[in-house]
């Protein structure tokens, strides 16, 4: 491991935060902005205290305590079992720094897996379940998952169990994004569409407020996904410097391609080039490259990116008008949808020594999990919060807005704001 | 008030009406999953619910051919098969809140 290099990467992370923040809020109304930023600041508070006292135990590290299940003779680890609240970081002798590395890696990937729902609920989710939601997730749900990939878990082990290759994933387009993208759906379905996007049972558009800012976020994105996907290669795969590098280049190629493939398709089906599609492009094509960033080649890199970038753009239509799946930001469509394709497409290109249709059997074996065990968990935590606290503001909140309804002040006191500038007229 | 003024104002006031009228609809769908004792819950809940066990049941049947088939061909077939079974389960779930969400016809 390079310990300095992977100190730089995931001090990266957060701007990878900054700019999904930026871009929730500018796709959201202006109503909404201060609201959607106050939430994803509070997400990632409360993800990071709850990981380093919960989740860093169950996720573990590779080498380190875990549960196992007996069964057909074969040893099934499922679950780390370190110490609850990181006690056991400053007594661990054995691995050295790698422990302390991994537990500041989760914190940050733990929040930026957690705010993806927040923009799928963007202008009707309350604040309260928001910071429930991410205290669940940075809990349960992602050390879970990370603890089978990332931490030697069971789908890094089929292996020596059954075989077949590890699952990999290197810079987290299923743990984060897939992960991220499943709770997103789930708060999607929980709340319902805003107030007036399916007036008449017809879908209405509800332009986000600031382009600008979401433009200004892909650049942030993509600085701090070079860092994820570099810290994580770095931290459970070992890679050395050429990779690190290949990583860099990867990251830029995925991103610049899923844009460019956006903004063609967008030019052919719209006859114009759509700003917020193209940028739901750029971060489909980084979490749909972030899935073997430091293994893949260029030219498949740029065949990754490309597709990415064109499935956003028809799976951003397909959930709004026949679905009726209300995604503000797009993080259904950009995150689980390019992060399925980017598992896949790591069996589909990753240079192999082996068989190949065993490296794809292995990645889908990681994509039925995350379906039949993760979302499944998911869908009915979130049911069971939205039972004791329920998720959507109220009618009038809904009409108000969020910032005034929860916060009690706006995100632009001067701006003259329509009562009912998304009606269609 | 002037005439148009007043005419935009009672437009906007129809408009806020029914809007409020269909997100009352959407918080109570939303609320009627926390309210126990509905007509609408038991029957919302027994389609999401085949949903799941369609899910897990894809993701049985993946795990079932690690531990009891040994060539990848077969296992390529049924965790193609445990798949299916996992869409189909997620399909039922997305079918039961479009209908939720679009409301009564």
């Amino acid at each position: 491991m390079t310990p300095d290099l992977c100190l730089v990467c995931i001090i990266l992370i957060p701007l990878a935060a900054t700019g999904l923040a930026l871009i929730h809020q500018g796709l959201g109304r202006s109503r909404s902005a201060a609201h959607a930023m106050l939430a994803t600041l509070c997400s990632l508070a409360i993800a990071a205290i709850v990981f380093v006292l919960i989740g860093s135990s169950w996720m573990g590290f590779s080498g380190g305590l875990a549960h196992t299940l007996h069964l057909a003779g074969k040893s099934i680890d499922w679950l780390g079992a370190e110490p609850l609240f990181a006690t056991g970081l400053t007594s661990n002798g054995t691995h050295g720094s790698y422990p302390a590395f991994v537990l500041a890696f989760g914190i940050f990937a733990a929040g930026l897996a957690s705010i993806i729902p927040i923009s799928a609920g963007t202008d009707r989710w309350r604040l309260a379940t928001i910071c429930a939601a991410s205290a669940l997730f940075a809990a349960i749900i992602f050390p879970l998952f990370a603890h089978w990939v990332w931490s030697n878990g069971w789908l890094a082990q089929l292996s020596p169990l059954f075989g077949l290759p590890p699952f990999v994933d290197l810079g987290g387009a299923a743990i984060l994004h897939v992960l991220g993208g499943l709770a997103a759906l789930s708060v999607a379905w929980i709340l319902g569409p805003r107030q007036g996007k399916y007036a008449d049972r017809i879908a209405t558009a509800i332009p986000g407020h600031n382009i600008v800012q979401v433009l200004f976020g892909c650049i942030l994105a993509l600085i701090g996904w070079i860092g994820l996907d570099c810290a994580a290669a770095i931290l459970f795969y070992r890679i050395t410097y050429p990779e690190i590098l290949l990583t860099l280049i990867n990251a830029v190629l995925s991103a610049s391609t899923g844009c460019l493939a956006a903004v063609v398709t967008t030019q052919l089906r719209y006859r114009k080039p759509d700003a917020s599609l193209s940028a739901n492009g750029w971060i489909a094509g980084l979490v749909a490259g972030s899935g073997g960033c430091g293994l893949l080649s260029p030219l498949a890199t740029i065949l990754i990116g490309l597709v990415a970038g064109a499935l956003v753009t028809l799976l951003v239509e397909t959930l709004e008008l026949r679905l009726f799946i209300d995604d503000p930001g797009g993080a259904i469509s950009v995150h689980l949808g390019a992060g399925l394709w980017g598992i896949l497409a790591f069996g589909l290109f990753a240079p192999t020594i082996g068989s190949r249709p065993a490296l794809i059997l292995t990645q889908l074996i990681g994509i039925a999990t995350l379906l039949g065990v993760m979302f499944p968990l998911i869908h009915i935590l979130h049911r069971l919060l939205n039972k004791l606290i329920p998720f959507r503001i109220d009618a009038d909140g809904d009409w108000q807005g969020m910032d005034i309804r929860e916060l009690g002040a706006g995100a632009y006191p001067e701006f003259v704001v329509h009562a009912d500038e998304f009606v269609p007229r | 008030m002037h005439p148009s003024l007043l005419d935009r104002s009672v437009l906007a006031s129809t408009r806020r009406s029914h809007l409020h009228a269909n997100t009352d609809r959407l918080v109570t769908h939303t609320n009627q999953t926390q309210a126990s004792g509905t007509i609408r819950v038991p029957e919302e809940l027994y389609v999401i619910l085949i949903g799941y066990l369609l899910m897990v049941s894809g993701w049985l049947l993946v795990v079932a051919s690690l531990f009891l088939l040994g060539g990848l061909g077969q296992r390529f077939a049924f965790v193609i098969a445990g798949l299916l079974v996992e869409l189909l389960g997620l399909t039922l779930i997305a079918l039961r809140y479009r209908s939720l969400q679009r409301g009564p016809e």
